[in-house]
């Protein structure tokens, strides 16, 4: 489980976010939703360790972020960036291997195989698996890291897991986006404590257990789906009209913006 | 022996074995020794292969074989092999710490100079050739390692600058770096410049010709001090080659996967100064190398660092060897600058392979 206390990241004399309090539950989908600019992905930098807050703390269970070492950090946290950045001609299976690098000194090849296997099989990757990365479409990409956390998070020293994702359905077609999020809301029944940054209401609204609702850097409602995702929350929140409609024989509500 | 190589893992004669990428290393060792053999061979007293082998394995008591002429004896252990060793040895380090350069800014255009190595040591060199004996340190250094010692100082102390100017928020930026160094290069060229206005006609040759690198002013007391370096730079950068892999991700998912990545930053920069400060103090800038023998290795061998590395030092060690022996023996009694073989025939052999690739991806 992650808890944010009291944390604040200021660049250039502006605060980014300010006095969040929060937590990322274990055996729960939290989603950061937000309109931009809100301080979505400030956050989930704080969540990872790439930011150091100005001010607070991040706890990963009963320690702060910081006390952990970078190994020990990433045998437990997996993050599916935005946008891959490697331009080098790895195969996907290759760039899915580099997932098991923390478990190195614990794990065994054979095993690894295994693992790098299923991730690829559970993200429909299998027949892609010696395509060199960068000739991939940016659907593609998206899903080879998300197979590279899921690698990452496998056989977790004591079953401390934490997933975050950035934005992991922006360039996913609609299939996609749902096995993403399936894929997400199966790590958190298994137990593991989930992330994710949303820009699409009814994906948020489908497959959240929780929401954490941004704007200008400051938690605006945070809580169960039931508690946060209510039209006026969601309007004030995006400063746009948002109406949930309940349709008869639906459990969703359809969401309806503008 | 490239060509064959490439050869092979295009016909996929090898289809037999799991991967024919393992075989690429073990490929380049023997082309380093076929190349070195011939090398010790060849110059104004040719020397049979056997005598070649005879004095390596002689050593390790495995040949023994009818004692060798005096002068032959003499040309290869005090000559030959010491030359043959250095070229080697400063091929494999220059071509690695390419490799290391292009992880690092996970750009397959980088290398080592970007850094300010190369124009820092080419600065230190300059100075010390046009002032030379009226610096007051001269009186301390013996005429032969004052531009060696100047020139592995120089490039020292101008990554130590470039380093400098790109740390924000207590950790080093790699944009910055890369600012800095284009900025101090830059500089370095003014000063050189400068030197050069200075500088009598002598002078002027020697300079011109240290740029262009050459191994011919060896002397054992700058080959000794400086093969170790080169020796514990590519000893510790080998062990990076799995991180390295991990960076080329991108910053951020390094750490996320456990790396520890400005210790990783910093290390890379301290042994790729070391390494390359060396070879340059020794043998004078040489261009390419570093550049090109990356990306022969990449093309057989794929991406991963855990054989680009190795395979580049021996692809480095195969053409500084190669051009040093053309260098030397092309006009003959005089010596060509090493670079100017290796550019010479290194740039088309690497149009050559990037015809190949365009015509393989038809991208």
């Amino acid at each position: 489980m992650l808890t944010v206390q009291g944390v604040t990241v200021r660049r250039g004399g502006r605060a980014l976010i300010e006095d969040h309090h929060w937590t990322v539950p274990d055996g729960a989908v939290t989603v950061v939703l937000g309109p931009n600019g809100a301080g979505k992905t400030t956050a989930l930098k704080v969540l990872s360790g790439d930011l150091r807050p100005d001010a607070g703390q991040v706890w990963l269970n009963d320690r702060p972020l910081t006390d952990w070492s970078a190994q020990d950090l990433a045998c437990r946290r997996a993050v599916v960036p935005q946008a891959g950045a490697l331009a080098f001609p790895f195969t996907v299976e290759e760039v899915v291997a580099m997932g098991r690098a923390p478990h190195r000194k614990r794990s065994w090849a054979a095993r690894d195989a295994a693992v790098v296997a299923d991730a690829l099989t559970a993200t429909d990757l299998t027949a892609l698996a010696q395509r060199p990365y960068p000739g991939l479409s940016g659907g593609e990409k998206q899903r080879v890291h998300l197979a590279r956390a899921l690698a990452q998070l496998d056989g977790a020293p004591d079953g401390q897991r934490v997933l975050l994702l950035d934005e992991p359905t922006a360039a996913l077609d609609p299939a996609h986006q749902h096995q993403c999020m399936r894929l997400a809301r199966r790590m958190a029944d298994d137990g593991a404590a989930v992330a994710v940054i949303l820009h699409d209401l009814a994906l948020a609204l489908r497959y959240a257990d929780r929401l954490v609702l941004l704007r200008q850097g400051r938690v605006a409602a945070e809580g169960p789906v039931a508690v946060t995702a209510t039209a006026e929350t969601l309007s004030a929140v995006y400063d746009c009209p948002v109406r949930l409609l309940t349709i008869p024989g639906e459990a969703m509500p359809v969401i309806v913006t503008g | 022996m490239t060509a064959l190589l490439l050869g092979w893992r295009r016909g996929g004669g090898l289809s037999a074995l799991r991967s024919p990428r393992v075989w690429v290393t073990p490929g380049l060792l023997l082309g380093v020794a076929g190349v070195a053999v011939l090398a010790a061979m060849t110059g104004a007293v040719a020397v049979p292969a056997a005598a070649v082998l005879q004095v390596l394995f002689g050593w390790t008591g495995l040949w023994d074989g009818a004692p060798l002429d005096e002068t032959t004896a003499t040309v290869l252990a005090v000559i030959r092999l010491p030359r043959v060793a250095m070229a080697a040895l400063i091929g494999a380090t220059l071509a690695v710490m390419g490799a290391v350069m292009q992880a690092l800014f996970r750009n397959p255009l980088a290398d080592p100079g970007l850094i300010g190595v190369s124009s820092g040591a080419a600065v230190a060199a300059a100075g010390a050739i046009v002032l030379g004996g009226s610096l007051p340190v001269a009186v301390f250094l013996p005429a032969g390692l004052l531009l060696p010692v100047a020139a592995f100082l120089g490039g020292l102390s101008v990554t130590a600058l470039v380093y400098a100017f790109s740390v924000r928020d207590g950790q080093p930026s790699l944009s910055l770096m890369l600012l800095a160094g284009i900025a101090l290069n830059a500089l370095g060229g003014a000063v050189i410049g400068l030197f050069v206005y200075l500088a009598d006609d002598a002078q002027m040759r020697q300079l011109t010709f240290w740029t262009m690198g050459g191994l011919g002013g060896l002397t054992p007391g700058t080959l000794i001090p400086a093969a170790m370096l080169m020796v514990l730079a590519l000893g510790g950068v080998l062990f990076t080659a799995r991180s390295l892999n991990l960076l080329l991700l991108g910053e951020a998912e390094a750490y996320h996967l456990g790396v520890r990545v400005e210790a990783l930053k910093r290390l890379c920069i301290v042994l790729v100064a070391l390494g390359v400060g060396a070879g340059v103090a020794v043998a004078g800038t040489i261009a390419f190398v570093g550049l090109v023998a990356p990306h022969l290795v990449r093309l057989m061998t794929g991406p991963d660092h855990r054989r680009v590395l190795p395979g580049s030092a021996c692809m480095g060690a195969m053409l500084l060897t190669g051009s040093d022996l053309i260098a030397r023996t092309i006009a003959v009694p005089a010596e060509m600058p090493v670079g100017l073989v290796m550019a010479g025939i290194g740039g088309p052999f690497f149009l050559i392979m990037l015809l190949r690739v365009r015509a393989a991806s038809a991208v």
